[in-house]
């Protein structure tokens, strides 16, 4: 590490010491001794982990970041100058080139699936992921947690060595007490043992578990998740007798339904979903069709701001509408649901006008629609959706079963295992990577149930509430640790393979597991055995291939093809209770930001604002202005909620669009034990979350006393009436294809500039283009930025101050009334103007414009008079108040892309269209002597994206998308009767309204 | 009587002189903090005293022989201790001069070299881009193959690069040259440069973004 | 008796009949008194009041100084700035104070060229303040960037990076048009300053006295042809000054006026701006005059016919202001851009309605009163009004800056308040300003003392015998 001399650079090593050493400054002593034995070097070469490389970028630039002053020296050309080493290896790993960096396929797992992704890698440091094109469930994109994830490997916090009570401990150790405690449970089958673990997607480790669970017959194990999929399980028991998993392509439904399903964000596979969705939503030309969405839900959620018609109920009337829908479909369309009579609830009338027009379209849909129930929504809402796309005969064309390969009852699960343990039948409790002393219901109160059992080992990421009550704490890898391997949505398998060793000593499910076994092993060996064992016999160069690819062909589950049993779904529905009128629900939901709060300790996260009420590092009770009102409750304020006789003293949030009548409770908050970043940030909703109401509950909201400080990064909602979301009906786009472009203000004006000074007429000349007919305003596109370029977060008082640093940032507007609102979403990157207001202010000339019409920002050059962003009309441009990074943890550096700088305080910065991602295509292009290809060069932003809403090219070049798009008549740039000639710009947001619906 | 008459004199040669000597503060401060006078010649010595004299110059190896990753990577890269071992395991394989590369071997920890040419944080300098252009490693490292201990023989200053940048027929080499230390162009660079400026489409970028980001 | 031979009141400093000319130093003074009264407060032991007054300024100079280090140190984010609003208080502080540095050279070198006799009772201060107002000015752009050590690349000077500064900047500008300002005014101001430094000299008591005030007199003599001399350059210098002027100011407002901003993108900045830095300037010659002739005992030079005059000046400026504020919201309302016509209603309106109502109530209201003769000559209201004036005038650019907090993207709106390092910096700045001009007073003399002389009765090349002194006596 040169530049610098610090312990790392004095007592250089290999790639492994190179952070090990980061962890001796750390000051954990135990670990040197054992570091040698921690990794067998097979293992390590296996791995190709490279040592500090020639251009160690990561200590260059981050020298940048700490060291101000050396830059102003070096701008003064060097009066001194620091001693640099460079330190080469000693031998060089097969095929790795310094300064080039790779890309590794491997799988990620989340909401019990594997999302398949590219790592890339830097000398040795994962600093970036993608999707995985060939993935079925990824196609390329990501959503932000995935592109967060790569944050969480680099976090400070998290537990780096065992524990046992609070003395840190050894493996050693650890093996040293459990391998006696084994054989006493073995003898009588591991009566008491118990473990609970984390849904998984992953074959080798569900046959490692089942391995376990032969090897000790009387133990229990038992799955929990926070946010699970109970319902929708049930739902398919109820309605086939089996598990089902919904298989959906629904780029080929006309008309879709959501029944509270965030399809597009929080349902699993939902990076898929979107990409179909999206396809179905571009329209080339007025010959183009549009697919048709319909939503019910309670709260805005992403699915909800694209609906073209939105029906804001409360959490139980959800249900109400899917019966009245089968209703009129079996009654009015002569739709056969098993003969059954279906007989319409109460309905307000707009309501009762939704389903009518809804019905109608569905009919005239068949085979060509689909209705979607959410994750929160009982089980029969998903058993009568299951039978309605049976009977108007989607099931096939848009939906295809596959049998649950999990389907664990984890509410049940986890209520038998707190009795148990509460009945002494536990003795010793596994906990693998789940965080049940937070996110378990509160009415089992596990905590104190834990102190009842004798032994408790918890493998966690972070020594987090659960693992601090336990008598021994192990720590979990990262996924790009170690190896494993994951399913698909569609069951298609991915190996995941590790980027780098284990930055401390966490080891994975899969190793433990092991343990248990008796006979510890590392996970590669453990996987390879695995597969030797599945191919009959191991074949290296299959494996190679299954790496490379990062798929295994052919792996998909088989199809089923099955009737659903209408009478049981009529007979669950006879069941129902009726939902009690008046008085508020409560809906429990995942956090756009946390998640279940396993995100809590990632500052990009928190910093991340929630896509609809625009809300950082918090959450907050959700209301809507009415339900408000009455409660004499202002935005900010503090109320209590009480859900079964459990208070919460939590912020209130008025969020337009919300049915009234609920309160809307983000879980995944509040943690106390978790890191620097998350303890002690928002409010734990789940004390409020009971085994009977895991997602919906009677609840009721009181006024509280004191005012709590929401911080979000829009402050006004509203877009005064300026054309800069343009939006119109498909109707309109076809009569008038130009509407977009007649909505601009001014006529273009003439400008006393003139573009001599720039050439814009060479190839290539880069342009953007953004759709907001696609863009479903989910921000991954703002992680990726993060990501890719170094971006700071800066705190929830500096958000507070409008200094939020997000390159990329997307602006959510109401439109309509308060109560009836629709959103809309506008990404706003740099614009690269041709004629830039920030360019002939700047006194230093420190940004200025490049032959291939980017607007550059050369933070070496830039004094910091801040005029350029005061003159900037989007007001894109980000300024560094303060020395960002100067506290941040060492390791966190090593996150750090080494294309790019990081900037200092005092320094303008902005969206650069990912400079660094065109020089080295440029560079690559010129030394093979050939022309950059459309699609050759994506901007982070871009490749992330789910729906494929931002696409970048060379505006010149005909044949290119961007070009094509460009001419297309939806397009229209933002402002721009101020003649700023952006390069950046949007095409009109469509939507599809049931013309009907107006009748109505 | 309060002041001398001479005094009468002094406000001509008092106005001169001073301009003379800022005018000579200025040039020397200017020249002090130029890299030329803080760069050009730096010469530390390195754990290894390996002689480009005796490899580059005597022995005529090619540059890109330890510096193997020139054409590829935006890093010339400094050799990894075993590309020394491929011949030392046989030729002067016990040298104590050659210990702390042999220790590197055994241990797997890097020697450590200090670095000569040394372009500030925010300067991205792509050795791959300049080599294949034609850009000759002696254009900016000078005569590398008479150098017992490695210099900087370049100003290595921003103006410096963008002279090249500027106009690059004025440097540029056919590809065959462009590890050759003490090249002479057959006949006039100018033309030679134009022609190859015009035959390998050689365009160095003059933006910022080229160099910065 | 010289009274009774004159016509009766009114009496004008500028008539249109000679014999009507309003005597411009009041009592019957010798050129020796004048000479007197002048060094007394260079001569005399400082009293304890200029000991007060230069204690608790030196104390904001060190307020100053200790919020400059502590930004320098920590960076620009210990201020309230953000993202839609990039400049706050601190250029809202530079263009006020440039504003303040008008009228010294406007007095001294326009109303010169106009032949103004009145002026020369105020002129050597006024300059003064002048030069310390742009001293105070300058320190703003300086720390506004925070790392003050990369000033230097947005000066003209070769580099070895080959890269120039952008001189389509109106920042850049600024450094031009202030610069030179700022170097005119100062030697303007010494060049007048020598024949009253000889008289120094030659009053000296001791020898550092001598010493210095001798270097500085550069061997004036007061012979004929020194006059001649002097005279010449004092002329030619005025004409170089008096474009500067209208100059500075004017490219000050291109700091807005060029920009996309509305509320900024304005085409009246320029005269509105000189006209409102006149009428700033005049406010703070006033406040110091109102005091220093009380402190000194210099009012029968500084006689309150000079006082009024100066009401009637800020009177007139202060119209033009008050013209320029209802012609931007007409000019908004009729371009018919809605961007303009908004930023216009929110000021008056908005979040920073408070701070526009402020700035109309001290600019355009308050100077109003000044069409009665009778305010125009009571010298509490004239005190208290200047005082206002200037925290008017403050507050129009404040408002002006204020733009940036609501432009075309209202998802980028923000709203900026001060912290208290940049009230304290403000504070500071005051002191700076005060403590440079209590050391002028104790050690230049704050009146032109030859100037004066010149439009002393006796000095009348008619008026032998006038005021009862003998032509020629020794001042």
């Amino acid at each position: 590490m040169e530049d610098r001399v610090t312990p790392e650079s004095k007592t250089p090593g290999n790639g492994r010491a190179q952070w090990r050493s980061l962890e001796e400054l750390s000051g954990s002593s135990e670990y040197r001794e054992h570091a040698e034995t921690e990794f067998p070097d097979y293992f390590a070469e296996a791995l190709d982990l490279p040592p500090v490389a020639e251009n160690a970028a990561l200590s260059r630039r981050s020298f940048l970041g700490v060291m101000g002053a050396s830059l102003a020296l070096t701008g003064l050309a060097g009066c001194q100058r620091p001693l640099a080493k460079i330190l080469p290896y000693s031998k060089l790993p097969e095929d790795l080139l310094p300064g080039v960096p790779q890309s590794y396929a491997t799988v990620m797992q989340f909401r019990g699936m594997g999302e398949g992704i590219l790592v890339t890698s830097n000398e040795g440091r994962p600093t970036k992921i993608e999707g995985n094109p060939d993935h079925p469930s990824s196609l390329g994109a990501t959503h932000s947690y995935a592109q967060a994830s790569i944050l969480q490997l680099y976090d400070p916090d998290r537990s780096q060595f065992p524990t046992e009570g609070n003395a840190s401990r050894t493996w050693e150790e650890w093996n040293a007490w459990l391998t006696p405690k084994l054989t006493t449970l073995r003898a009588d089958g591991g009566r008491g043992l118990a473990f609970l673990s984390l849904p998984t997607a992953s074959p080798t480790l569900r046959a490692k578990r089942a391995e376990v669970m032969a090897a000790f017959p009387n133990a229990r194990w038992v799955d929990y998740e926070p946010l699970n999929r109970d319902n929708a399980i049930e739902g398919s028991r109820l309605a086939y007798g089996r598990p089902f998993r919904q298989q959906l392509a629904l780029d080929q439904a006309e008309v879709i339904v959501s029944l509270d399903s965030d399809f597009l964000f929080v349902e699993p596979n939902s990076v898929r979903h979107a990409r179909d969705y999206g396809r179905r939503r571009r329209v080339a030309s007025t010959q183009d069709s549009m697919n048709r969405l319909y939503v019910v839900e309670t709260v805005f959620s992403i699915t909800g701001s694209m609906a073209d018609h939105r029906l804001r109920l409360a959490p139980t009337q959800v249900a109400e509408v899917a019966r009245a829908l089968a209703a009129t479909l079996t009654g009015q369309h002569s739709m056969y649901l098993g003969g059954e009579t279906w007989s319409a609830g109460t309905l307000s009338d707009r309501a009762q006008v939704f389903v009518a027009t809804l019905a109608r379209d569905l009919a005239e849909h068949r085979g060509r629609s689909v209705v979607l129930a959410g994750g929160s929504q009982p089980p029969e809402v998903h058993a009568l959706a299951m039978a309605l796309n049976h009977a108007l005969g989607n099931v096939g064309p848009v939906v295809r079963y596959t049998l649950e390969p999990y389907p664990a009852q984890q509410r049940e699960g986890i209520a038998g295992l707190a009795k148990a343990m509460d009945t002494g039948q536990v003795n010793f409790l596994v906990v693998l990577g789940g965080n049940p002393a937070y996110d378990a219901p509160a009415d089992i109160d596990f905590t104190a149930r834990m102190r009842k059992v004798p032994d408790v080992a918890c493998l966690s990421f972070y020594r987090d509430e659960t693992a601090e009550k336990a008598n021994w704490h192990l720590p979990e890898t990262h996924f790009l640790e170690t190896w494993g391997d994951a399913e698909a949505w569609d069951g298609t398998r991915s190996i995941q393979q590790p980027l780098i060793a284990p930055m401390y000593q966490g080891k994975s499910e899969l190793e433990v597991l092991s343990m248990f076994l008796g006979r510890p092993l590392d996970s590669h060996a453990l996987l390879q055995e695995a597969y030797g064992r599945e191919w009959g016999v191991f074949s290296g160069s299959r494996w190679d291939r299954a790496l490379n690819d990062g798929v295994l062909p052919g792996t998909a589950y088989a199809e089923i093809t099955a009737t659903p049993d209408f009478s049981s779904v009529t007979a669950a529905w006879s069941r129902r209770t009726p939902p009690a009128s008046g008085g508020i629900e409560a809906l429990f939901r995942p956090d756009y930001s946390v998640w279940d709060g396993r995100f809590a300790n990632n500052s990009w996260m928190q910093e991340l604002p929630d896509p609809m009420t625009k809300i950082v590092w918090d959450n907050a009770a959700l209301l809507s202005s009415k339900t408000a009102e009455s409660l004499g409750v202002k935005d900010g304020d503090l109320v209590s909620v009480s859900v079964a006789n459990r208070d919460l003293e939590i912020a209130a949030c008025i969020v337009p669009g919300l049915a009234d009548g609920a309160v809307v409770l983000p879980l995944g908050y509040g943690r106390k034990r978790v890191g620097r970043v998350g303890d002690g940030v928002g409010f734990n909703t789940y004390a409020l979350r009971t085994t009977t109401g895991m997602d919906i509950a009677p609840a009721s909201v009181k006024a509280g006393a004191g005012h709590y400080t929401l911080v979000r990064t829009q402050d006004h909602q509203a877009i005064e009436g300026r054309p800069l979301v343009r939006e119109g009906t498909l109707e309109e786009y076809r009569k008038d294809p130009e509407f977009a472009r007649e909505m601009n203000e001014a006529p273009p004006p003439l400008t006393l500039y003139t573009n001599k000074e720039y050439d814009f007429s060479k190839p290539p000349q880069w342009g953007m283009a953004i759709d907001l007919n696609t863009c479903i305003g989910c921000n991954a596109c703002t992680i990726a930025c993060q990501s890719e370029n170094n971006i700071p977060t800066v705190g929830k008082e500096q958000v507070k101050k409008n200094r939020e640093m997000h390159w990329i940032r997307i602006d959510r507007y109401y439109v309509g009334d308060v109560e009836e609102a629709e959103a809309v979403h506008q990404p706003i990157p740099c614009m690269h103007c041709e004629n830039a207001p920030c360019e002939n202010v700047c006194p230093v000339n420190a940004t200025n414009h490049s032959a291939d019409g980017l607007n550059q920002m050369v933070y070496n050059r830039c004094i910091g008079t801040r005029y350029c962003n005061n003159n900037c009309p989007y007001k894109v441009r980000r300024f560094n108040f303060l020395a960002w990074r100067k506290h941040e943890p060492e390791v966190i550096k090593m996150a750090m892309n080494p294309d790019v700088t990081v900037r200092m305080r005092g320094v303008m910065e902005k969206c650069t269209y990912c400079v660094q991602r065109i020089n080295r295509k440029r560079i690559e292009a010129k030394i093979a002597q050939r022309d950059i290809q459309d699609g050759e060069i994506r901007t982070a932003c871009q490749q992330v994206c789910p729906t494929e809403a931002i696409i970048f090219g060379d505006l010149l070049d005909s044949e290119s998308r961007v070009a094509k798009l460009k001419a297309e008549e939806r397009s229209y740039t933002l402002l721009e009767e101020l003649n700023t000639q952006p390069r950046t710009f949007f095409l009109a947001r469509l939507r599809n309204p049931n013309s009907e619906m107006e009748k109505a | 009587m309060i002041f001398p008459k001479w005094t009468n004199r002094t406000p001509l040669p008092v106005a001169v002189g001073g301009g003379f000597v800022l005018i000579l503060v200025v040039t020397a401060f200017a020249y002090y903090i130029s890299p030329y006078s803080t760069q050009v010649g730096y010469a530390p010595t390195q754990p290894v005293p390996y002689s480009h004299k005796l490899h580059a110059g005597a022995l005529g190896m090619d540059c890109r022989y330890c510096h193997v990753a020139v054409e590829r990577s935006p890093v010339a890269m400094v050799p990894v201790s075993q590309t020394c071992m491929n011949c030392h395991s046989v030729i002067k394989k016990d040298s104590d001069k050659l210990a702390p590369i042999r220790q590197s071997v055994d241990t797997g920890l890097p020697v450590q070299w200090v670095r000569v040419h040394h372009a500030p944080d925010f300067v991205y300098f792509n050795h791959s881009a300049h080599v294949n252009a034609g850009v000759g490693c002696e254009s900016c490292h000078g005569r590398i193959d008479q150098m017992e201990v490695v210099r900087q023989a370049k100003p290595l200053n921003m103006a410096w690069c963008l002279d090249c940048h500027r106009s690059p027929e004025k440097y540029v080499r056919p590809p065959e040259f462009v590890t050759a230390m003490g090249y002479v162009p057959a006949g006039n660079q100018l033309e030679l440069g134009r022609q190859l400026v015009a035959a390998r489409n050689i365009h160095p970028p003059t933006d910022c973004w080229g160099c910065h980001r | 008796m010289s009274t009774a031979t004159v016509p009766p009141e009114p009496r004008e400093m500028v008539p249109d009949d000679p014999r009507r000319r309003l005597t411009l130093v009041q009592g019957r003074h010798s050129f020796a008194d004048i000479t007197r009264m002048v060094c007394a407060p260079v001569e005399e032991p400082a009293t304890r009041g200029w000991w007060v007054g230069f204690g608790i300024a030196s104390m904001c100079l060190g307020l100053f100084v200790a919020m400059v280090v502590y930004l320098v140190l920590v960076g620009i984010g210990i201020w309230g700035l953000n993202s839609p609003q990039g400049w706050g208080f601190d250029i809202t502080n530079f263009v006020w104070w440039v504003g303040i540095g008008h009228a010294g050279t406007l007095i001294s070198a326009i109303l010169y060229l106009f032949r103004q006799k009145w002026r020369t009772a105020i002129n050597r201060f006024a300059e003064a303040m002048t030069i310390f107002a742009v001293i105070c000015a300058l320190m703003f752009p300086t720390i506004h960037v925070g790392r003050i050590w990369m000033l230097w690349m947005a000066l003209p000077i070769p580099n070895w990076e080959a890269i120039w500064p952008q001189f389509r900047s109106p920042l850049l500008w600024d450094v031009f048009a202030v610069g030179t300002y700022f170097t005119v005014s100062v030697i303007f101001w010494y060049m007048g300053l020598i024949p009253d430094l000889a008289t120094l000299r030659d009053r000296a008591k001791s020898k550092v006295r001598w010493l210095v005030y001798g270097i500085l007199a550069m061997g004036w003599r007061g012979s004929a042809r020194h006059w001649a001399n002097y005279e010449k350059a004092y002329l030619i210098l005025a004409g170089i000054s008096t474009p500067l002027v209208l100059s500075v100011h004017s490219i000050v407002s291109f700091d807005f006026a060029v920009s996309v901003i509305p509320g900024w993108h304005t085409t009246i900045f320029p005269p509105y701006f000189v006209a409102g830095a006149i009428f700033s300037g005049f406010a703070m010659v006033m406040t110091l005059a109102i005091v220093a002739r009380r402190a000194f005992r210099l009012t029968d030079v500084i006689t309150i016919d000079h006082l009024d005059n100066m009401n009637k000046i800020m009177l007139a400026t202060g119209m033009m202001v008050g013209y320029a504020y209802s012609m931007e919201f007409f000019i908004s309302w009729y371009s018919g851009n809605k961007y303009e016509m908004f930023t216009f209603v929110n000021r008056a309106f908005g979040p920073y309605a408070w701070a526009y109502w402020i700035m109309i109530t001290c600019n355009v209201l308050v100077p109003q009163i000044f069409w009665f003769r009778k305010n125009r000559r009571s010298i509490p209201i004239m005190f208290v009004a200047s005082i206002l004036i200037n925290v008017g005038m403050w507050f129009e650019r404040f408002v002006i800056i204020m733009s940036l907090s609501r432009d075309f993207l209202p998802s980028s709106w923000g709203y900026y308040k001060p912290t208290w390092v940049e009230i304290c910096t403000l504070i500071g700045s005051l002191g700076l300003f005060f403590t440079l001009f209590f050391l002028f007073l104790r050690f230049l003399p704050m009146v032109a003392m030859a100037e004066v002389k010149n439009v002393l009765p006796q000095a009348d090349p008619h008026g032998h015998g006038e005021g009862g002194v003998p032509p020629g006596e020794p001042a």
